[in-house]
């Protein structure tokens, strides 16, 4: 301070502080985010996040299109693992419409909602390796994403944005062939987490940098409305799939990891663990999957199979009532809160009908935007590079954040 | 009392999960009991949905509601999901709720006791909703989200200001009703007037 | 340009044929990826699909070291100026590849904060359309570049913001 003084004593100049730019354009490829910091040296003072670069009236489009035409919509907000928003928004339109699923689809939807989640954590801790310098383990990564895609190729035809389930049922049934894929892939999946575990868990560089960096203490956490694998990293065991099951989470044997100090290694190891436990849930699945029917029996939600459509005057006008506009499925008029465990937290959607075959208004409450909005708490008295540890960890998704 | 078709529906899959859900809603009547006894007249309407149960208030009476659900020992909805906003312009509303075009959702949950609850604030246009920031600080942008893009304004917020849009987005609040549905009004093409006219709207 | 306007014909297209046959064999992209589309972005650069075969290995996110940029995935109008300033920083020669439905025309996005289609604001060389295209769309893009530049001329200059300016 001394030395400031003087330096403005004599040259007339102040010292302030910088103001630096991290983002929209970001080698970190978290999507478009943008912090302002002030930095003093190398240490952050304050800091200033602006979001919005990807804001594309998701909700605003749910006002013109169907309940299953949000489907496809709905996936491209959380695009490292689409068939999590895709199912959510089913479960939350059968919630308001009171449709019963067969419990083939319930396990299906189990089935691609884990290796969704493995998917997405796969990204997630490579995309913060990366981040940190430890590329090897995304591209170890990529390998069993890859498999994943397959299955889910197998299943619905897309890599990506797969638009996979209907209100009341599935787009396809997933056939022999996938379900031995997926068992093959959960059986690999420990394996793998080993060796890969292996080049970080006890590195010392790894440690250094994400050993109590961003710790949140729990209440801190539930105070800004973290969820997932961030809140269960801080030491409150909130998940979805326990705390308010749905589909037949009941009926299968997984744990949940908890970590103790919430900082960045704890948030990598929580989502190495799950992978695990996801592994196990896509297992017992697997095993208990029965043959049967994956639509709902009412009819008025899934379209009549191709081969009797063109034969039978009732399948196509049950077709066209469900394709044309003003003419499709009418639920009652109602709103709904309905949420699931999505790889990132909590993902609910809030759901107003007006008794029209189009919703009143969406809502999609998103993780991210609760994980980023606490991002100056936690990188303010830190140092740059502590930034980008930190906002890895926090696996913030530009798509569903912005919406 | 307005009661959509309480029944159990996808639910009744897993018999375990039915069990938690009875209890799930247990609490949230237990809730309602209490806040009919401290509130009585505040409520305007309590509504079932699928066994969930929001009640509508006007904004004198937010702070103290959400004080009672969080701190109550019996309750403990000390989790804070979502805050919806929504613009009631062309939805048919109920009476007791009288001349208003903005609602603000609060869901709650309790990590505790699993349970569930929502609470809806009504206004009409331009009266402020308190801001609960100091509740819960996820009510931050979630405020700042409602209004800028449906332009409810948050009394007591520290920092109201856009988090979407941007300076000169053209036009205001774009997720009201009657702002153009799809683009800024450039891409109305006649195929939606058909869909209006077969919903029976001008 | 310089000395190849003053060299005779012969030289100048052997010089050209070296000039293309170098550039077109290491383009580094500039990945402007915003959503969906970059993360087939990402599968397309790691080990199954190896973009790094045609000579696109080093992925700068810097645009001062690359050649080549891929517009993948929606473009708000919010980020319309966050992408022209990236495009302005990239050295000549420049090449942009627009993928993705919503890069090229604003996608399934008919709302009023998208940007329907970057061709609206920078010159686009090749379109990739799907939702989102496969990795083998993108290789087949960017040997679509690779064959543009082998037809480029080396004494004329490349005049990619005509449409631009007189527009």
């Amino acid at each position: 301070m001394a030395t400031e003084e003087k330096i403005a004593e004599d040259t007339g100049h102040r010292i302030e502080n910088m103001w630096l730019n991290f983002g929209p354009q970001h080698p970190s490829a978290h999507g478009t985010l943008h912090l302002i910091i002030e930095v003093d040296g190398e240490r952050i003072v304050s800091s200033i996040p602006h979001i919005g670069y990807l804001h594309c009236g998701f909700e605003k489009l749910g006002e013109h299109r169907s309940y299953n035409q949000f489907t496809a919509i709905a996936d491209r907000m959380n695009y490292l693992s689409p068939m999590c928003n895709d199912i959510g928004w089913s479960l939350a339109s059968e919630k308001l419409f009171d449709v019963e699923i067969t419990e083939r689809c319930a396990l299906i939807r189990m089935i691609v909602m884990e290796l969704s989640r493995i998917a997405d954590h796969m990204f997630a801790t490579g995309m913060q390796a990366v981040d940190i310098g430890a590329f090897t383990w995304f591209l170890y990564g990529w390998r069993h994403r890859e498999e994943i895609y397959d299955i889910l190729e197998r299943c619905c035809g897309q890599r990506l944005t797969t638009s996979y389930s209907r209100i009341g049922g599935l787009m396809r049934d997933m056939d022999d062939t996938a379900v031995e894929m997926a068992l093959d892939t959960a059986r690999r999946l420990p394996k793998t987490l080993d060796d890969m575990e292996g080049l970080l868990k006890r590195n010392r560089i790894w440690i250094d940098r994400t050993c109590d960096v961003g710790s949140f203490t729990t209440e801190q956490a539930l105070n800004w409305g973290y969820t997932g694998p961030c809140l269960r990293a801080a030491g409150v065991p909130y998940d979805v799939r326990k705390d308010e099951p749905y589909l037949l989470y009941n009926e299968v044997d997984f744990d949940i990891p908890i970590g103790e100090h919430g900082d960045v290694f704890d948030r990598w190891n929580v989502r190495m663990e799950e992978m695990r436990q996801s592994a196990r849930i896509v297992q017992q699945c697997c095993e208990k999957l029965e043959p049967g029917p994956i639509n709902t029996p009412d009819n008025r939600f899934h379209l009549p199979p191709r081969e009797r459509l063109y034969d039978n005057i009732e399948s196509m006008i049950m077709h066209f009532k469900q394709v044309m506009f003003g003419h499709g499925t009418r639920p009652p008029k109602g709103e709904v809160y309905c949420r699931t465990e999505a790889p990132n937290g909590e993902l609910g959607f809030y759901i107003v009908s007006d008794g029209t075959d189009n919703p009143y208004r969406v809502h999609v409450r998103s993780p991210s935007l609760m994980q980023f909005s606490a991002i100056p708490e936690q990188i303010n008295g830190r140092m740059i590079s502590d930034v980008v540890a930190i906002m890895g960890s926090l696996n913030i998704i530009a798509g569903e954040l912005d919406r | 009392m307005d009661d959509v078709s309480r029944g159990v529906n996808y639910y009744k899959l897993s018999a375990a999960t039915r069990e938690q859900r009875e209890g799930d809603i247990a609490i949230q009547k237990r809730a309602l009991e209490l806040l009919r006894e401290r509130f009585g007249e505040a409520i305007l309407t309590v509504q079932t949905v699928r066994d969930d149960i929001t009640v509508t208030i006007r904004p004198d009476t937010l702070k103290e509601m959400l004080a009672l659900l969080r701190d109550s020992d019996e309750l403990k909805y000390n989790f804070l999901s979502s805050i919806t906003g929504i613009d009631y312009m062309r939805y048919d509303i109920p009476e007791e709720w009288g001349e208003i075009r903005f609602g603000v959702v609060y869901n709650l949950f309790s990590l505790e006791k699993h349970a569930n609850f929502a609470v809806r604030v009504v206004i009409p246009e331009g009266e402020p909703v308190p801001s609960i920031y100091d509740m819960w600080r996820t009510a931050d942008w979630q405020e700042r989200e409602a209004y800028d893009l449906l332009g409810i304004e948050f009394a007591g917020h520290p920092d109201l200001r856009q988090l979407f849009l941007y300076d000169d987005f053209e036009g205001e609040h774009p997720q009201r009703k009657d702002y153009p549905l799809k683009g800024k009004g450039e891409r109305d093409r006649s195929w939606l007037k058909i869909q209006k006219a077969a919903r029976g709207e001008s | 340009m310089g000395i190849e306007a003053h060299l005779g014909n012969f030289f100048t297209t052997k010089l050209g044929y070296l000039v293309n046959w170098a550039r077109k064999n290491s383009l580094w992209p500039m990945p402007f990826g915003t959503a969906c589309c970059g993360i087939e972005f990402s599968a397309v650069l790691s080990n199954r699909y190896d973009l790094a075969r045609f000579g696109a290995e080093a992925m700068r996110f810097t645009p001062r070291q690359s050649d080549l940029m891929f517009v993948s995935g929606r473009v708000p109008n919010k980020l319309v100026p966050v992408l022209l300033k990236t495009y302005e920083m990239m050295p000549e020669p420049k090449w942009v590849l627009s993928q993705g439905a919503c890069a090229c025309s604003g996608g399934i996005f008919d709302t009023y904060s998208v940007c329907q289609g970057v061709d609206h604001f920078l010159p686009v060389d090749v379109y990739v359309p799907g939702c989102p295209p496969r990795p083998e769309d993108l290789i087949k893009a960017l040997l679509m570049i690779q064959d543009l530049i082998k037809t480029e001329r080396l004494d004329k200059e490349r005049d990619r913001e005509a449409k631009f300016r007189n527009g």
